[in-house]
């Protein structure tokens, strides 16, 4: 929107002249800007991206004035990704460390005696194991036998990500209720 | 031992639980973990978490009184896929299980192969008095239980003259297919790629679906269908003395490539073989070939077309183009 003097003030009230200039550089490199996201590869879907992107442009300062909108508007998203990247790196240091307190050294049970249940607990699992009904029963095997996240579960499954986990939480309690005797 | 369930309170248990829950989920934050390390630091909360802990690391061990019981078609997600391939020197009757656990496409996780034959043609009897032949480099999955006559052919191809027995019907299900007995000797062939699979019948008659849909064709002797991604459709119809004529080791190969006719003789040799450079621009061969003496077949093969054969120790040989 071009206009002489200061009218561009006057009809654009409250949005800076920065962000209404990155906006429409936005709208007019989305797609490629979806493509560089895509290409970087991380966890999040480019559409995610780009919507931070987005919110990232309403937060930008009206001084200085931008120059080559084009230009700022790629950096900006470069380091959307190297953000991204770094939160991915959390992530996965967290689930290595989740799954390290689950099935690791961690939890130093280090006395062999106390790692396996005694043979009637066992016998009570099997028992309370094979009474486990379906869905139920799919769904505690692909977490703790495949391993497959739960979010996955449940879209495997067909069914919420609350209702996955219910069923995950049942199978536990009859197991451990039966284990407990 | 302290007697766990006096000193520790349901609520304990239960809280403990969730965190295991939440660890093994795959999403637990940040701010869970710190939570989750702020709670266990309490003496009681810790020695909570270690009893169900046990429990949790404990069943591995009853990984298969927690199997599914029925296929489930896996969506694409991603899990731990295991890929493990071990090669069984020789089969013996149906009762001696050799548990081997692959992955394959579209088929439960847990199927394992009850019988792999390599290099030799096999023919067994199922506990129900069926037969089954199976051809060289087969693996096939028996899954007797209460109703049903469930196998699954997990690759190869296998022939099956079946008890018929209307109260427990006979299934042989190979990818996403399904054939049904209705009557007796049918030959199952998913050898090409697990996208495409064959079924004859020699005699009686069966009925072919498609597992996902309702795609579904009904043959008699002399007929067959091929099941091709997601449909059944029938092939044409060829003499029902010539199915699975492979049987007998005597396998008809007509106007096939060289590649395919090698690849195919291999199946029956005892060592490796490995084709090297380019052979796919050389005219096709029809042959008869004698899988009991597959290297015979290989230097017939190589004397009338422009292939030469090295051999290396350990029975192993190696084709490539003649200059």
């Amino acid at each position: 929107m071009v206009g002489a003097g200061g009218s561009i003030r006057g009809i654009k009230r409250g949005m800076s002249n920065n962000v209404s200039i990155l906006n429409k550089a936005f709208v007019s490199e989305r797609n490629a800007l979806g493509r560089l996201f895509q290409k970087m590869g991380t966890n999040v879907a480019p559409d995610d991206l780009l919507q931070t992107l987005w919110l990232r442009i309403q937060r930008v300062a009206e001084n200085p004035p931008i120059h080559n909108g084009k230009a700022y508007l790629f950096r900006l998203a470069s380091n959307l990704a190297i953000d991204q990247g770094r939160a991915d790196a959390r992530v996965q240091r967290l689930q290595d460390e989740a799954r390290s307190i689950l099935y690791g050294e961690e939890s130093s049970m280090l006395d062999v005696e106390k790692e396996f249940l005694a043979r009637e607990e066992l016998e009570r699992v099997i028992a309370a194991a094979r009474n486990l009904t379906e869905p139920t029963r799919t769904i505690f095997w692909l977490n703790r036998i495949k391993g497959m996240p739960m979010g996955d579960v449940a879209r495997t499954m067909s069914v919420s990500r609350t209702t996955a986990d219910k069923h995950l939480k049942r199978a536990m309690a009859q197991l451990g209720d039966a284990r407990d005797g | 031992m302290t007697d766990f369930n006096a000193s520790h309170d349901r609520m304990t248990t239960e809280v403990a639980r969730h965190w295991i829950a939440r660890l093994a989920s795959g999403d637990i934050s940040e701010q869970e973990m710190a939570f989750y390390k702020l709670w266990v630091t309490n003496e009681k909360h810790h020695e909570a978490f270690q009893h169900e802990l046990k429990l949790w690391r404990s069943l591995n061990q009853i990984a298969d009184s927690l199997a599914p019981n029925t296929p489930i078609p896996v969506q694409a997600a991603s899990m731990k896929q295991r890929r493990r391939r071990i090669v069984v020197a020789s089969v013996s009757a149906i009762a001696a299980c050799v548990a081997l656990l692959l992955t394959v496409p579209d088929i439960a996780m847990h199927l394992r192969a009850d019988d792999w034959t390599t290099n030799h043609i096999e023919a067994l009897v199922l506990p129900d008095g069926s037969h089954v032949v199976l051809d060289a480099d087969t693996a096939l999955a028996v899954h007797y239980k209460y109703g049903a006559r469930n196998v699954a052919l997990l690759r190869g191809r296998a022939w099956f003259d079946v008890k018929h027995d209307a109260e427990h019907p006979f299934r042989v299900e190979t990818g996403g297919s399904i054939t049904e007995d209705i009557g007796t000797a049918f030959e199952i062939d998913r050898r090409m790629t697990d996208e495409r699979v064959e079924t004859a019948v020699q005699s009686g008659s069966v009925r072919v679906s498609s597992r996902d849909n309702d795609s579904s064709v009904i043959l008699t002797a002399g007929q067959r269908a091929v099941w091709r991604g997601n449909h059944v459709s029938r092939e044409t119809d060829i003499a029902p003395d010539s199915v699975a004529s492979w049987r007998d080791g005597q396998l008809m190969l007509a106007s096939v490539s060289v590649r395919s006719a090698v690849q195919t003789i291999a199946r029956y040799r005892n060592g490796r073989t490995f084709i090297l450079g380019d052979i796919n621009d050389l005219p096709p061969i029809t042959a008869l070939v004698d899988a009991h003496n597959p290297d015979d077949a290989l230097a017939a093969l190589a004397s009338g077309t422009s292939i030469a054969l090295y051999h290396l120790p350990g029975d192993i040989v190696i084709v490539r183009r003649k200059n």
